[in-house]
C-alpha cells in the first residue's frame, strides 16, 4: 500500500504526464487491491469505495477513536475535485440537525433526558489530508444539499488540493473522535452494549451517466434524515476494533484474528465487496452458531434469550434457501443475526452487510412470530440493498418495498398464507395480509406516489407506501405475470444488477425486456403502463361485480308493423329463455386487465377477459341458462384491488359466514356486559 | 360443614328461582341484541352476495375482515358499533346493580322464593344504596390495583429499562403478583357480597353498618366465607372449562355447527349468570347461618334480633 502511495504521489508532481501515471496507477492499484482479495478469488464489485479502519471503543466516555484510510476509484471521466462525505453521527448532536427537526419534538423519546450531554451524539474529522501530505481540512465546510439548515453537519464537503483523475485511485488518510448517542436510529450504545453502525466518515457516491438519473457527474451525498437509510460504493472493509477485554464482538465481514494489547482486544475484521461496516460489542453477550450450506451463521444474544435462539437459525435459513432459489446466490460465507437486549431495543431490526439485528423478547410464544418476521426481512435485505445496491436516500421502496415482499411470501411459505405472522387459536393473520391492511388501513392511501425521496413525505405515509403498497404492487405484477415469470425477473434483475446501484428505470427496463423475451403476447406493449399506474401514480385500484341479472325473455307487446297480434302468450315454446348478465364497475382510476369467472345454474363456466379499461362493463348470455355467480379476478391476481370482498356476486348465497360473525360478536358483547355486572 | 351447607342451600335456592336466571338472561339478550343488530344489517347490506365471506366458514380469514372494516367501517359504521357496546356496556351496569336489588330480595326472602313483585320491588328499593355501596368497592379495588401497580413499579424499577437486567424481570414480576393480586381483590369482592346481603338485612338508610359490618363477618371468618367463595369461583372455572373444550371440538363450517356453537355460548353466558346469582344466594345462606349463631359483638345486636328473628322458622 505505501509503495503505491508513492506512485500515486509522483504522478501528481507533474501534471503533464498526469495522465500516463495515473494509468500506471491505476493498473497497478487496481492490481493490488484485488490481489488483497483473501475472502473472494475474483472481486465481485467495483470496489470503488474501501477503508481501512483502527478504531478504539472508550467505554468510559463512550466515544471512539479512530484513524481511517480511505481509497477510493474515480470511476467516471470526470477530475472529481471535491469529497463529500456522511458524518452520520453529527444528525444527533443537537435538537437542530435536520434528522432531529424532520423526527419532531420527541425525537430523543419522552422517558430521555435531553439535558443529558451523554444521551447526544457526535463525530469530527480531527485530520484529513491526500497522500501528499495535504491537510484537506482547511478547507472543509458541512454542506446541506437536501435544505437550508446550516445546523446541520451530516455531510461534509472536503475541497482536494489535487484532483482525482478519470481512472485514478487515491487515498486518504483521517483521524476522528465521536461521541456516542445514547441509541437513535439504530446507532450508539445502552449501558454497556453497542451497536455501532453508521459509525465512521464514509464517501457519498459519485454518480455520473450510466448511473442511476445522472446527466453530468456529481456526488449523491444527501443529509440523514429522520426517514432515510444509506448509500454506498462497494468496496473492502479491514476494520481493526479494539475494545476492553472481555467484550464479545461481532462485525460485518470476517474475523480475521485478535490480538491482545494492554487491557484491550483488537478484532480484525476484513468484509470484501459490501457497502458498509458494522459491529457490535457488549460484555454480556453470547455467540451461537450453525449452519446453512456453507454459510456459517451466529447468533448474538444474551443469557435471558437463550431459548429463542433456535428460532433466529430456523428464520435465517428459511431465508437464505428461499431467496438462494428464487432470487439468486448468497455469496457471502457468514452470516449473523445480532439480537439486542431489551434495553438495547433501538438497535432492533436493521440490516447491514453480513450483520443483521433482530427482535425478541423473553418468553415470546412461537405463535407470535415477530422474530421470524423481523429476521426474514433483515435478511432478505442482504439482496435488497446490499447486493443490489438501490439508493435508500431517494428509491426507499426499491430495498424497503422489495424486501417486504419477499418477507411476506418466505413467511406465508413456511407458515402459511394465513397464519404466518400471528396464529393463535384460531385467529391468525399472514405476511402479505398484513401489508395490505397497513396500505389500504390508511386514512388516505392516495397521500402520495411511491416514487418520492422518504423526506418528502411531509404529510405521512411513507412507511405504508414504502413497504407497503410497494409489496402489493409486486404481488399485483406476480399476479400479472404468473408466479415462475415473477421469480424469472427477479432472478434476471438479481444477475443484471447485483453489486451495482440500480434506479426505478433499471428495474422498469428488466421487467419490460423479460417480458418481451417471455411474454410479447400477453403485454405486446411491455409494462411502462403498470408501473406508471402503480409507481409513479398515487391512485387506488378498485373494481367490482355491480349484479347479476337473469331476466326471462317474453314476448314482443305493442303495435307492429305487418301483425295484427297484441301479444303472444308467455311460456310459448318448448324452453324459457333467459338474457343473462354480469355487470362490472371499475371505482378506482387504476386500470388492470381483468378475468371474470361466471358460473351457471348448469353448471358451466366461462371465463371471461376484460381490459378493465371502461368504468362499466357487461357480459351477456343468452339461453336457457341462467348465472348463479361470478367473481372478477378468481385468482386474486389484482391483489391490490382496495376491496376483494366486492369482486364476486352470488345471486342466492349461503348466509351462514355472516351468522357465524354475528354470532360471535354477540357472544363477545353478551360477556362484556356480564363482565361488567360481575364488578357488582 | 357450614360451607357446604351454605353452598347445597344455595344451589336449592337458586334451582328454585331459575326464573330468576332467565330474566336476567333475557335481559343480556336483549341487550347485546341492540348491539349486535345494527351490525347484522350492515353485513347483510354489504356482504350478503359476496364470495369472498365463505373463506370465514373454514376458519378465520383477515383479508375478509380487514377489507369489510376498510370499505365500510373503519372510517365509519363500525366505530359506531363500538361506541354502542361501551354504551350499552355501561348501561347494563347500572341496569345490572338495579337488577342485583331485586336478587337480594329474593335470597332475603326466602320461604317465598322468586316472585316478581319482590324481585322489581328489592330492584327499586335498593339501587341507590346499592349504586354506592357498589361505588366504595369499586373505589377499594381500583386502591388494591394501584398497590400492586406500585409494588410491580418498585420491582420494575419503576418499568426502567435502563435499570433492569432484562425484560424477564417484568414478566416475572408480574407473574409473582397476579396470584396475589387475584387473592386480595377476590376477597374484596367477597366483602362486598357480604355487604350487599346484610345490607339489604338490616334495610337501613344508612351505608355504615353494612359496610363496615361485612369487613367484620367476611374476615372473622374468612375461614368460612372465603372457601364458599372459592367454591363458587371454582364452579365459574368449571364451566369455563367445558365451554372452552366444547367450542373448540365444533368446526363451525355450515349452519348448524354454527347454531350449535351458538346455543353452546348461550348455556355459557347463562352459566355465568347462574354462577353470579349462585354467589349471592350461597353467600346468604352463609350470612344467615353466621349471624344466627354469631352470639357476640361482630354482628350488631340489632342485626342480630333481626335477623335472627327471620331465621325463626
Ligand atoms: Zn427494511
Amino acid at each position: 500500500m505505501r509503495t503505491l502511495s508513492r506512485l500515486i504521489q509522483v504522478s501528481n508532481f507533474n501534471t503533464k504526464i498526469e495522465t500516463i501515471l495515473c494509468l500506471l496507477c491505476f493498473v497497478a492499484t487496481g492490481f493490488n487491491l484485488q490481489g488483497q482479495s483473501v475472502l473472494f478469488p475474483e472481486p465481485l464489485s467495483s470496489r470503488t469505495a474501501s477503508y481501512d479502519i483502527d478504531v478504539q471503543l472508550d467505554i468510559k466516555k463512550k466515544m471512539i477513536f479512530a484513524d481511517e484510510k480511505i481509497h477510493w476509484l474515480n470511476s467516471s471521466t470526470d477530475t472529481v475535485r471535491e469529497l463529500q462525505l456522511h458524518l452520520y453521527l453529527n444528525a444527533f448532536k443537537n435538537t437542530q440537525s435536520t434528522f432531529m427537526k424532520e423526527q419532531g419534538g420527541a425525537s430523543r423519546g419522552e422517558s430521555t433526558n435531553k439535558e443529558d450531554e451523554n444521551v447526544w451524539g457526535w463525530q469530527e474529522i480531527t485530520r484529513f489530508q491526500d497522500s501528499f501530505g495535504n491537510d484537506l481540512l482547511v478547507k472543509a465546510e458541512y454542506i446541506q444539499p437536501d435544505d437550508d439548515n446550516e445546523e446541520d453537519q451530516s455531510v461534509i464537503r472536503i475541497p482536494l488540493k489535487e484532483g482525482v483523475l478519470p481512472g485514478q485511485r487515491v487515498t486518504y488518510d483521517l483521524s476522528f473522535e465521536a461521541k456516542l448517542p445514547n441509541l437513535i436510529a439504530r446507532t450508539g450504545y445502552d449501558k454497556n452494549y453497542y451497536f455501532l453502525v453508521h459509525w465512521f466518515p464514509k464517501l457519498g457516491v459519485y454518480e455520473y451517466p450510466g448511473i442511476r438519473y445522472a446527466e453530468k457527474g456529481q456526488w449523491n451525498c444527501h443529509q440523514f434524515h429522520a426517514s432515510t437509510e444509506f448509500y454506498a460504493d462497494f468496496g473492502v472493509y479491514n476494520v481493526n476494533i479494539a475494545v476492553p477485554k472481555g467484550y464479545t464482538l461481532a462485525a460485518s465481514g470476517l474475523l480475521q484474528g485478535t490480538e491482545e494489547k494492554d487491557s484491550l482486544t483488537i478484532h480484525k475484521y476484513r468484509a470484501e465487496d459490501v457497502i458498509d461496516f458494522a459491529w457490535t460489542a457488549s460484555p454480556r453477550m453470547m455467540e451461537f452458531h450453525d449452519k446453512w450450506k456453507d454459510v456459517d451463521l451466529k447468533v448474538m444474544a444474551n443469557e435471558e434469550h437463550i431459548e429463542l435462539v433456535p428460532r433466529f437459525f430456523q428464520a435465517t435459513k428459511n431465508c437464505l434457501e428461499y431467496l438462494d432459489k428464487h432470487v439468486g446466490d448468497y455469496p457471502y460465507s457468514n452470516l449473523t443475526v445480532v439480537l439486542p437486549p431489551f434495553h438495547g431495543l433501538g438497535s432492533s431490526g436493521m440490516e447491514y452487510p453480513t450483520l443483521v439485528s433482530g427482535i425478541g423478547f423473553k418468553g415470546l410464544p412461537d405463535y407470535i412470530r415477530i422474530i421470524e418476521v423481523i429476521t426474514t426481512h433483515e435478511v432478505t435485505h442482504q439482496y435488497f440493498m446490499q447486493m443490489i445496491a438501490t439508493n435508500e436516500m431517494e428509491e426507499s421502496w426499491m430495498d424497503e418495498g422489495f424486501t417486504s415482499y419477499w418477507e411476506s411470501r418466505i413467511m406465508d411459505h413456511y407458515y402459511g398464507e394465513k397464519t404466518s405472522n400471528i396464529e393463535f387459536l384460531s385467529f391468525g393473520y399472514g405476511g402479505m395480509q398484513t401489508h395490505r391492511l397497513e396500505y389500504l388501513g390508511l386514512s388516505n392511501p392516495k397521500v402520495s406516489e411511491n416514487f418520492r425521496f422518504p423526506w418528502k413525505f411531509k404529510h405521512g405515509g411513507y412507511h405504508p407506501l414504502t413497504y407497503a403498497k410497494t409489496c402489493l404492487w409486486l404481488k399485483t405484477l406476480e399476479g400479472l405475470v404468473g408466479f415462475d415469470h415473477m421469480n424469472g425477473i427477479m432472478k434476471k434483475y438479481f444477475e443484471e444488477w447485483k453489486f451495482k446501484h440500480p434506479c426505478a428505470k433499471d428495474f422498469i427496463a428488466v421487467v419490460n425486456n423479460y417480458v418481451a423475451e417471455n411474454l410479447s403476447e400477453e403485454f405486446p406493449n411491455g409494462m411502462d403502463w403498470f408501473f406508471d399506474q402503480v409507481l409513479y401514480s398515487s391512485e387506488l385500484c378498485d373494481y367490482n361485480v355491480g349484479w347479476i341479472s337473469n331476466n326471462k325473455d317474453e314476448k314482443d307487446y305493442g303495435v307492429f308493423e305487418n301483425t295484427t297480434e297484441w301479444g303472444i302468450e308467455e311460456g310459448e315454446g318448448p324452453e324459457e329463455i333467459y338474457t343473462s348478465k354480469v355487470v362490472l364497475f371499475r371505482k378506482g382510476e387504476v386500470i388492470m386487465p381483468q378475468e371474470v369467472l361466471i358460473h351457471f345454474d348448469n353448471g358451466e363456466e366461462i371465463l371471461e377477459k376484460w381490459d378493465g379499461t371502461d368504468r362499466s362493463f357487461e357480459f351477456e348470455y343468452k339461453g336457457t341458462r341462467q348465472i348463479e355467480w361470478a367473481i372478477l379476478d378468481p385468482q386474486k391476481k389484482i391483489y391490490m384491488d382496495s376491496n376483494l370482498n366486492d369482486n364476486s356476486y352470488a345471486v342466492e348465497i349461503d348466509q351462514s359466514p355472516i351468522w357465524k360473525t354475528i354470532s360471535k360478536f354477540f357472544f363477545w358483547v353478551q360477556n362484556t356486559m356480564q363482565t361488567m355486572s360481575s364488578l357488582i | 360443614m357450614k360451607v357446604i351447607n351454605a353452598f347445597a342451600k344455595g344451589w336449592k335456592k337458586v334451582i328454585q328461582s331459575f326464573v330468576l336466571c332467565g330474566l336476567l338472561y333475557g335481559m343480556n339478550f336483549l341487550f347485546a341484541f341492540i348491539v349486535a343488530l345494527p351490525l347484522k344489517q350492515l353485513m347483510d347490506k354489504k356482504l350478503s352476495h359476496s364470495m369472498e365471506p365463505q373463506n370465514l366458514l373454514a376458519g378465520f380469514d383477515f383479508t375478509v375482515v380487514v377489507d369489510f372494516l376498510n370499505e365500510y367501517g373503519v372510517r365509519d359504521a363500525f366505530p359506531n358499533i363500538l361506541a354502542n357496546t361501551q354504551i350499552i356496556a355501561i348501561v347494563f351496569f347500572f341496569f345490572s346493580v338495579f337488577l342485583t336489588g331485586g336478587i337480594l330480595a329474593v335470597f332475603k326472602n326466602r320461604e317465598e322464593g322468586f316472585t316478581r313483585g319482590i324481585f322489581w320491588e328489592g330492584c327499586a328499593q335498593y339501587f341507590w344504596r346499592l349504586l354506592r355501596l357498589t361505588l366504595y368497592f369499586l373505589i377499594i379495588q381500583v386502591g388494591i390495583l394501584s398497590i400492586f401497580f406500585f409494588i410491580l413499579n418498585a420491582m420494575t424499577s419503576g418499568f426502567d429499562i435502563e435499570a433492569i437486567a432484562h425484560e424477564g424481570v417484568i414478566f416475572d414480576s408480574i407473574k409473582i403478583l397476579i396470584p396475589f393480586y387475584l387473592i386480595c381483590s377476590g376477597i374484596i369482592a367477597m366483602i362486598s357480597d357480604y355487604a350487599k346481603i346484610h345490607m339489604v338485612h338490616l334495610d337501613e338508610a344508612w351505608l355504615f353498618k353494612p359496610f363496615f359490618g361485612s369487613f367484620k363477618i367476611g374476615l372473622k371468618k374468612f375461614f368460612k366465607t372465603y372457601p364458599l367463595f372459592f367454591l363458587n369461583f371454582l364452579i365459574f372455572v368449571l364451566i369455563l372449562g367445558v365451554y372452552w373444550f366444547l367450542s373448540e371440538r365444533i368446526i363451525t363450517d355450515n349452519f348448524t355447527s354454527i347454531l350449535l356453537l351458538f346455543v353452546l355460548g348461550q348455556v355459557f353466558i347463562l352459566g355465568r349468570i347462574f354462577v353470579k346469582v349462585l354467589r349471592i344466594s350461597t353467600a346468604t345462606e352463609m350470612y344467615r347461618s353466621l349471624v344466627y349463631t354469631t352470639k357476640n359483638s361482630e354482628i350488631p345486636s340489632l342485626e342480630n334480633q333481626q335477623v335472627a328473628h327471620q331465621n325463626e322458622e
